[in-house]
């Protein structure tokens, strides 16, 4: 049984990380600059394996990132291809929002590129800073 | 008879005269007598009197002292009552106080002893603290020498990727009308610039590799070597990119297994081919035109054709070098045609992703109309604009990636 939620507050080179399992609502937000970003989303990904046995039928989540670096660019795809496992397995329903800043098209455009490689809806929301 | 009767009252008569008068004269005497001591003894009397008088006067008086003493007394009485009332009442309060002082003293005493305890403890503690920062002391050296010694090592490693980036010789004889603004975050840099001249052609990358630091010069001088590598079998961008991929794949054993490492670079790479007549005419600026080729992994190109107020984006193939990308991936090429006076720039995402102290990234937008901006400055004067822009855009907060901007214009 998974816990019911995995929370890492946010740093300056880390996001905030809030995963509630009894809700389905999970928030990804900040920068992820860490100096070595597998190391550091392991926990998580071993909170999302399990997770992932039991989730909840609806899941959702809600990413906004201001910046990230290219080793942290694919351990996102990583969480992307976990969260893709949920409906694959038929266990529930997962929705990702990626939030950018309207006036970053840096954001716009690696979201584009996500939702490109990513097999479940993937809503690209705008908001204003 | 008669005459008898008389003459015996007659004498009877004169006896009684006789003896009446004798009566009377010592009636008289003794009158005289008494009254004379009558007299004396009522001057006796009044002597009496008057020293009877004098004496009560006196009595008097001794009472009327008495009675001033007996007031005094009282008075001294009641005072020394009020003063032996005051004294008690002063006597109490003074009981009291003791008490509480007393009290005091005992609370004192105990406080006295549990700090003596308390400092006992500290004292051991602080021992124990002294013995600990010997100890921490001894490691912070050792940190501090370690710390040097890996920045020393670091430092010679700086040496070596100099050593392997273009000399600014190089860069001047080969580009005179072109910048390369270089800004590693750290000593050494995952960014790096490469320039291989051709028989026809001069290449120019600006490349991003994965990570900063120690891991990113590991990378920027195995991508360097890769480059070096392709160059020589062919100057085509499309191909050498295309090579490069491949190659570091093989080097780095990237497989489509999990666990294989994902790093890479990002790299936007250029060739100008300048007609024939400009090597004619020995390097002089040339009037002609200059064709360009241009590839790229994720890094894309700008052109700011002369006299325009706009940027014109060459989007790169949105893939990476090495990493899951595909082991034969082709990376577009892209032909463009410039004149005199045209700009392009190629650049890692270092600049428009830089934070301020308000936690604002610059972003690509911001970083467009900087570059707009400064057209009618040369190539030298934008370089140290830019590089002051972002300093003061940075300000005191540190530096977020490894910056890298190259500007060409065409002559």
């Amino acid at each position: 049984m998974a816990e019911n939620s995995y929370t890492v507050e946010q740093s300056t080179n880390t996001p905030l990380i809030n995963f509630d399992a009894q809700s389905g609502i999970f928030e990804l937000k900040g920068k992820s600059i860490p100096e070595n970003p597998v190391q550091y989303y392991i926990p998580l990904f071993n909170w999302l394996d399990n997770y992932i046995q039991n989730p909840f039928p609806q899941t959702i989540l809600n990413i906004q990132l201001d910046y990230f670096n290219t080793s942290s660019a694919k351990c996102i795809v990583d969480l992307f291809k976990k969260l893709e496992q949920i409906s694959k397995n038929g266990k529930g329903e997962t929705t990702i929002n990626w939030l950018y800043n309207e006036q970053d098209e840096d954001m716009l455009e690696a979201g584009e590129d996500y939702k490109s490689i990513i097999k479940i809806p993937f809503n690209l929301v705008t908001f204003i800073k | 008879m008669l005459n008898w009767f008389l003459l015996i009252l007659v004498i009877v008569l004169a006896g009684l005269n006789v003896f009446l008068i004798y009566r009377y004269t010592t009636i008289l005497k003794e009158l005289k007598i008494n009254k004379s001591r009558t007299e004396e003894e009522k001057q006796k009397l009044s002597e009496v009197a008057i020293s009877c008088k004098n004496e009560v006067e006196l009595i008097f008086k001794e009472k009327k002292l008495l009675e001033e003493e007996k007031k005094k007394g009282e008075e001294k009485n009641r005072k020394t009552w009020q003063m032996s009332e005051a004294i008690y009442k002063e006597k109490a309060l003074i009981a009291s106080e003791n008490e509480k002082l007393l009290k005091e003293k005992e609370k004192l005493e105990s406080e006295k002893k549990k700090f003596e305890e308390k400092n006992k403890k500290l004292w051991s503690q602080s021992i124990a603290i002294f013995k600990e920062k010997d100890k921490i002391e001894i490691l912070k050296k050792e940190i501090e020498e370690k710390h040097h010694n890996v920045t020393e090592s670091i430092r010679y490693a700086k040496r070596i990727q100099k050593a392997i980036l273009p000399t600014d010789e190089f860069l001047k004889q080969t580009l005179p009308n072109a910048f390369v603004l270089y800004r590693p975050k750290d000593i050494v840099s995952g960014d790096f610039y490469w320039i291989a001249e051709t028989e026809n052609t001069i290449l120019i990358a600006a490349a991003d590799c994965t990570g900063h630091g120690v891991p990113g010069a590991f990378m920027s001088t195995l991508c360097i070597e890769k480059l070096n590598e392709a160059v020589t079998n062919s100057d085509d961008v499309s191909v050498i990119l295309q090579s490069v991929n491949n190659q570091i794949k093989k080097v780095l054993h990237q497989s489509s297994k999990a666990d294989s490492t994902h790093d890479g670079m990002d790299v936007a790479l250029v060739s100008l081919n300048f007609n024939v007549q400009r090597f004619l005419l020995e390097n002089q600026p040339s009037t002609a035109n200059c064709q360009i080729e241009y590839a790229g992994a994720n890094r894309p190109l700008w052109l700011i054709r002369k006299g325009q107020t706009e940027i014109e984006e060459i989007k790169a193939t949105k893939v990476a070098i090495g990493g899951f990308t595909e082991d034969e991936q082709i990376f577009t090429k892209h032909k463009i045609e410039l004149k005199k006076g045209d700009t392009i720039y190629i650049f890692s995402d270092g600049f428009a992703d830089q934070f301020n102290s308000d936690d604002k990234k610059l972003m690509t937008r911001m970083f467009k109309e900087i570059v707009l901006s400064i057209q009618d400055k040369s190539m030298d004067e934008q370089k140290v604009y830019l590089n002051s822009f972002i300093e003061n855009w940075k300000g005191n907060i540190e530096q977020t990636d490894d910056i890298l901007v190259i500007g060409i214009r065409i002559y």
